[in-house]
């Protein structure tokens, strides 16, 4: 994993400062998801028996998504029941990208908008838009 | 002076490389990609964003800072021109590390409380007379209170209501019960910053609820000589990870009863304060039936199962006598 020369096309990660075990990452919005043009930071946390345990991994930008909740906790199967030590932080963050574009609504963090998501999309795509020229721009 | 290859990465996939000299600032930098940009889509360095490593680069900083090297690749989006006033979550990252699990010191501007339901009309419900049994399901039950507790939003609009006194003031005099109970002392100490870290802490929650689970059959109401809880120094652990060690006067505070009145819960009755003897008849008789002889032990391990013959003779089974 060299996230410096060669990082996904749409996150990059690295430490906050000398503390390896506390890195930050920024997620772009992907362009077909109403989240585009946003930049989305997160912190990631390592565990001390990283990679058996999962990074604890949190949005600090607000994010308007069924999966994720106003203080950034994230509901994703791999950081949790459903990690993997063969799992990367780069992997990680491209299925959070791919958690942008696909929210699981079956799953929610946020039931409103879960439902909302599920009813009216084009409510939610416009909210989720709007939080993102507010939060993410 | 050396010159180093950076790789702009852009957000349609694009990709291009620009050299710029290793002291380089992130503006000159940015100055360089508007010089790649100025034949096809003109744009500006103030509608650049860097971002390298998880950071957005800013124009006054040197690459050097940033640890940028030669061959790395360097994130662009484009944006419009920034407002005068950017958002404090991507102008800070780096200052907002915070990850502590308390919710009030992760949020950048934190939000309404009553916002969070996003329906209005789950509002009027909120800090009425039912106090927070209002809320859907109640928070009747262990069970329910687990579920509640595992969400953060809870735990915020719980941090946010303590740290509000009106809030405070609201639920106590909604509340009668709750208003003969909570003295000011009481009341002034809710609003310490101990007990708010307390309340805001799902763990210490937890762990005082199944105290209280612990308590509900005991008539005789907690006796720390009892060693109710087998180990006693589990009562002590939410004092002893609050930051500044609780002095002793203020441990009513703490009292688990009042945790579920301040729920807004309807008070259990107290029951009288019988001898378990007394309180326990039937089930110490049906524990002699089954052959467990030792009243002292029985009378024990129904105190710890509140009454549970069943657990109380799993309970026997799993500590022999002798081996406390």
């Amino acid at each position: 994993m060299d996230l410096g020369r060669d990082p996904p096309s749409s996150c990059s990660a690295g430490p906050v400062g000398d503390d390896l075990f506390h890195w930050q990452a920024t997620i772009m919005g992907p362009s077909d998801s109403p989240y585009a043009g946003g930049v989305f930071f997160l912190s990631i946390h390592f565990p001390t028996d990283y990679p058996f345990k999962p990074p604890k991994l949190q949005f600090t930008t607000r994010i308007y998504h069924p999966n994720i909740n106003s203080n950034g906790a994230i509901c994703l199967d791999i950081l949790k029941d459903q990690w993997s030590p063969a799992l990367t932080i780069s992997k990680v963050l491209l299925s959070l990208c791919s958690l942008l574009c696909d929210p699981n609504p079956d799953d929610p963090l946020v039931p409103e908008i879960a439902h909302l998501f599920k009813t009216d999309r084009a409510k939610y795509d416009n909210t989720a838009r709007e939080w993102t020229r507010k939060y993410g721009m | 002076m050396v010159q180093i290859s950076i790789k702009i990465k852009c957000s349609n996939e694009s990709a291009f490389s620009v050299s710029v000299d290793s002291e380089a600032s992130t503006l000159q930098l940015k100055n360089e990609i508007s010089k790649h940009f100025q034949n096809s889509s003109p744009t500006p360095p103030e509608q650049q964003r860097l971002i390298f490593a998880g950071k957005v680069l800013k124009d006054e900083e040197l690459l050097s800072v940033y640890k940028v090297q030669d061959g790395n690749t360097i994130h662009l989006v484009r944006g419009n021109a920034p407002k005068a006033t950017a958002p404090p979550s991507a102008t800070t990252p780096t200052a907002n590390p915070t990850t502590t699990p308390n919710p009030t010191t992760t949020t950048a501007n934190p939000p309404n409380p009553m916002n969070m339901f996003g329906a209005p009309g789950s509002v009027p419900n909120f800090g009425m007379p039912s106090g927070m049994g209002g809320m859907p399901g109640g928070i009747g039950g262990a069970p329910n209170m687990e579920s509640m507790l595992s969400n953060p939003m809870f735990m915020q609009m719980m941090s946010q209501m303590m740290s509000n006194p009106q809030m405070l003031d609201m639920m106590i005099q909604s509340n009668p019960q709750l208003a003969a109970t909570i003295t000011p002392e009481m009341r002034q100490h809710m609003q310490s910053p101990q007990f708010q870290q307390m309340m805001s802490n799902p763990e210490i929650l937890r762990m005082m609820l199944q105290m209280q689970g612990g308590m509900g059959g005991m008539g005789a109401g907690f006796n720390p000589t009892n060693n109710m809880f087998g180990q006693p120094p589990t009562f002590n652990n939410p004092y002893a990870s609050s930051p500044t060690s609780a002095p002793q006067p203020t441990m009513p505070a703490f009292n688990p009863a009042l945790l579920q009145m301040m729920m807004g819960q309807q008070a259990q009755p107290t029951q009288p304060a019988q001898p378990p003897e007394v309180l326990y008849q039937t089930q110490l008789a049906q524990l002699q039936d089954m052959g467990f002889f030792n009243a002292a032990e029985n009378i024990r391990a129904l105190q710890m199962t509140g009454g549970n013959v069943e657990a109380a003779v799993e309970w026997l089974f799993s500590h022999p006598p002798g081996q406390l």
